[in-house]
Formats: C-alpha cells, sequence, structure tokens
C-alpha cells in the first residue's frame, strides 16, 4: 500500500516535470442532438423570412431547441442540398476537400463537353437539346436513374424471396446517387480519371442512356419477374 | 499407446472432494448431488432433489418482437406500375402518373405508421379493445404482477 503510494507520488511528480499531452477531448458528433429535442437547422433564406412573418411559428420555434448549423452548408448561390450530398458520396476516409474538388472537377468537366457538343452542332434542332448547365444535368441523371421498386429478400417457409416493395422518395435519391458515384468510380481504364468518367456517367443518365440508367431498369424488370411474391411481405 | 489407468472408485467418494469444490466439470455445483461428477456417469441420488433454478412463474412482461403486421398495402399502384413499365418497355416517361401514385401511397403508409407508433409509445388503454399492443399488455402486467408461493414451489437456487 505504501509503496503503491510513494510511487504514485514519484509518477505524479516525474508528471509535473513532464507536461503531459494537451488533453484529447473526444469529437462529439452530431448525433448526440437527438431529433426529439432538437429541431433541424434552416438555411433557406425564403424559408426564415416566411418564418419571422407568421407570428405563430416564430414564437414556437423562438423557446425550441435547435441544432447547430452544419458547417459544409450554407446559403450561397454555388449551394445546393444535393450537390452536396454528392460530394459526400463521393467522399474517402473523411477527405472532403478532395471530395469536393473531385465534384467541381466533374461539373467542369460536364461543362467543356457540354460546350464542346454545343459549338460543334450544325443544326439548331440539335443545339436546342443540348444542356450546358452541369447543376441541370446533374439533378436530371439523378432524377432519371432513380428507381421506385426495390427487392427485399423476405424469409417464408425456409426459402428467402426477393419480394420486390416500393422504396421511399430519399432513399432512391441515395441508391441513383450511389450508383452514378459507383460507376464512375468503374473506369475503363487507368487513364481516364474519376471525374472524367464521372461526368461521362452524368450526361448519358441525362440523356436517358448509360449503364446506371441499365442498371435501374434490370432491378425494375427483376421486380416485375418477382411481382408474384409481393405479398409476402 | 500406454494409458495411465484411473481409479474411478476412488474418484467417485464423498471424502476425497468433501467440503471443497471438486475439481471436475460442474465444479461446485457437483456437491448437492453427492459429490459426483457431473459427466452423467454416476448413479442418481434417489430421491433427486428437485431445486428450482429460476423463479416458476412467466415474467411480468412481454417483448413484442414478433407483434409486426405484414406490410401489403400499395399492392395495387405496385401492380399498376409494374404493368405499365412491362408495356412501354421499362421506359419512364410515360409511367410518371404511376410512378408519383405508388410513392404518394408509400409516404401516407410511412405517415400512418409513424403515428401509430407515436401513439403506441404512449400505452393508453382503450376501453374494449380486443386487441392490445405490447405496451398495453406490459402496462397491465406491471399493475398486476404474479405472485409464487415458495412454500408450495421451493426457493429458487439462484
Amino acid at each position: 500500500m505504501l509503496k503503491n503510494f510513494l510511487l504514485s507520488q514519484q509518477i505524479s511528480s516525474i508528471g509535473s516535470r513532464f507536461p503531459a499531452a494537451p488533453a484529447q477531448f473526444a469529437v462529439r458528433s452530431y448525433a448526440i442532438y437527438s431529433p426529439d429535442k432538437y429541431l433541424e437547422p434552416i438555411y433557406e433564406k425564403e424559408q426564415l423570412e416566411e418564418i419571422f412573418q407568421n407570428k405563430e411559428i416564430k414564437e414556437r420555434l423562438q423557446f425550441s431547441q435547435i441544432k447547430p448549423a452544419e458547417q459544409s452548408r450554407s446559403w450561397s448561390f454555388f449551394d445546393h442540398p444535393r450537390v452536396n450530398r454528392l460530394c459526400n458520396y463521393v467522399m474517402k476516409e473523411g477527405n472532403k476537400v478532395l471530395a469536393r474538388n473531385l465534384v467541381e472537377e466533374t461539373f467542369t468537366r460536364i461543362k467543356r463537353k457540354q460546350l464542346r457538343a454545343y459549338h460543334t452542332a450544325e443544326t439548331d434542332e440539335e443545339r436546342r437539346n443540348i444542356v450546358c448547365d452541369p447543376l441541370t444535368i446533374y439533378l436530371g441523371a439523378v432524377e432519371n436513374c432513380r428507381p421506385f421498386l426495390d427487392l427485399l429478400p423476405i424469409k417464408r417457409g425456409g426459402i428467402t424471396y426477393q419480394v420486390p416493395v416500393p422504396m421511399s422518395e430519399k432513399h432512391s435519391y441515395f441508391i441513383a446517387t450511389r450508383w452514378l458515384v459507383h460507376a464512375g468510380r468503374d473506369r475503363p481504364t487507368r487513364r481516364v480519371h474519376f471525374p472524367e468518367n464521372l461526368a461521362n456517367e452524368l450526361i448519358d443518365a441525362f440523356y436517358g442512356r448509360g449503364r446506371v440508367v441499365q442498371q435501374k431498369n434490370d432491378l425494375h424488370k427483376q421486380c416485375e419477374a418477382n411481382r408474384a411474391y409481393a405479398h409476402y411481405r | 499407446m500406454h494409458t495411465t489407468p484411473v481409479n474411478c472408485a476412488k474418484m467417485f467418494t464423498k471424502k476425497t472432494y468433501g467440503g471443497k469444490s471438486f475439481p471436475g466439470p460442474g465444479g461446485r455445483y457437483a456437491q448437492p448431488f453427492g459429490g459426483y461428477p457431473t459427466t452423467g456417469r454416476g448413479p442418481t441420488l434417489l430421491p433427486f432433489p428437485f431445486v428450482p433454478i429460476r423463479d416458476l412463474k412467466l415474467k411480468d412482461r412481454v417483448s413484442g418482437k414478433f407483434d409486426q403486421e405484414t406490410n401489403t398495402k400499395c399492392l395495387h399502384e405496385m401492380a399498376v406500375l409494374l404493368a405499365c413499365y412491362k408495356k412501354h418497355d421499362f421506359a419512364q416517361a410515360p409511367c410518371a402518373v404511376e410512378a408519383t401514385s405508388l410513392t404518394n401511397c408509400h409516404n401516407k403508409i410511412r405517415e400512418e405508421i409513424v403515428t401509430r407508433k407515436a401513439k403506441e409509445k404512449v400505452g393508453d388503454m382503450n376501453p374494449g379493445a380486443k386487441r392490445l399492443n405490447r405496451r398495453q399488455v406490459n402496462s397491465l402486467l406491471q399493475r398486476y404482477p404474479q405472485k409464487i408461493d415458495e412454500e408450495v414451489y421451493g426457493k429458487p437456487r439462484n
């Protein structure tokens, strides 16, 4: 006991001579703000103005707890929630700077490709079909790749059936974006960079062709083939 | 192959390990049953003492894990959408109306589930209801817990 006491004294004296490394605080995630106590922050300026005008909502919100605003969100001209999502799906190992750069590069390449197509087009009709806004192309591509049905493995009588079920809107957006990112990662050769490949996939998907639209159609085809199991859910 | 002979008679006598914990399988729990190892080799003492390990009663709560409804809704909308897809070779544009109707149906059911779960969470009793959810059953069971007559059934060992 005494020995232990002395030892601890010794350790503490050493500690005083060599000050310990700065205390490492655990990174507290956003998840600590439980959704039943905290409200989501509002980023859209128009929504905020609406709230300020409505007295009832304003009084209700004044005394309720609200989550801190996310660092990555803003209401600038360049901010878009779906583009933000794309950055997050592209991101690997939390490297958001790289992910944002890759998405920016992708959009740049889309713009360049579409402008080239626009200027090389010969007739006005062709030109009318060419969209040069990368954001429109990205949103349209996701909309075209969005599946409405999903297959859910359900066990009945020892056999697992792939049962078609309706997909929620949020999940379908997630699935479509993830498919696009995975298609972008699956490059034909190593010389084709990720932004280049993703730009190609997005443009293809926007015009309703390409691998990801095919993937969506395949899923729907499988759902159609398994429609007899729909009541198993 | 040469093996050392084991003196079984010595092993099963009470004196060898009396008072101490038995070194074989079963440990000290082998003691109340006459000092035999619980390998199933020794003869059972008769009458065999019945020692209840746990309370001889059911618990005052249910988990309700398997009380999940099968969600066979929106089937008509889904069938219509699939038929439309088959007709138009899985093109998206001609089946937009069917797709939105399915999405609306799904959203409606999700909202219903949320409101129903919020109601269930409160655990209020509906007088005259034949089918109770797990929170209602639990609140009833907590209000009238089961009793056990220890003189008849004995005290649980643990």
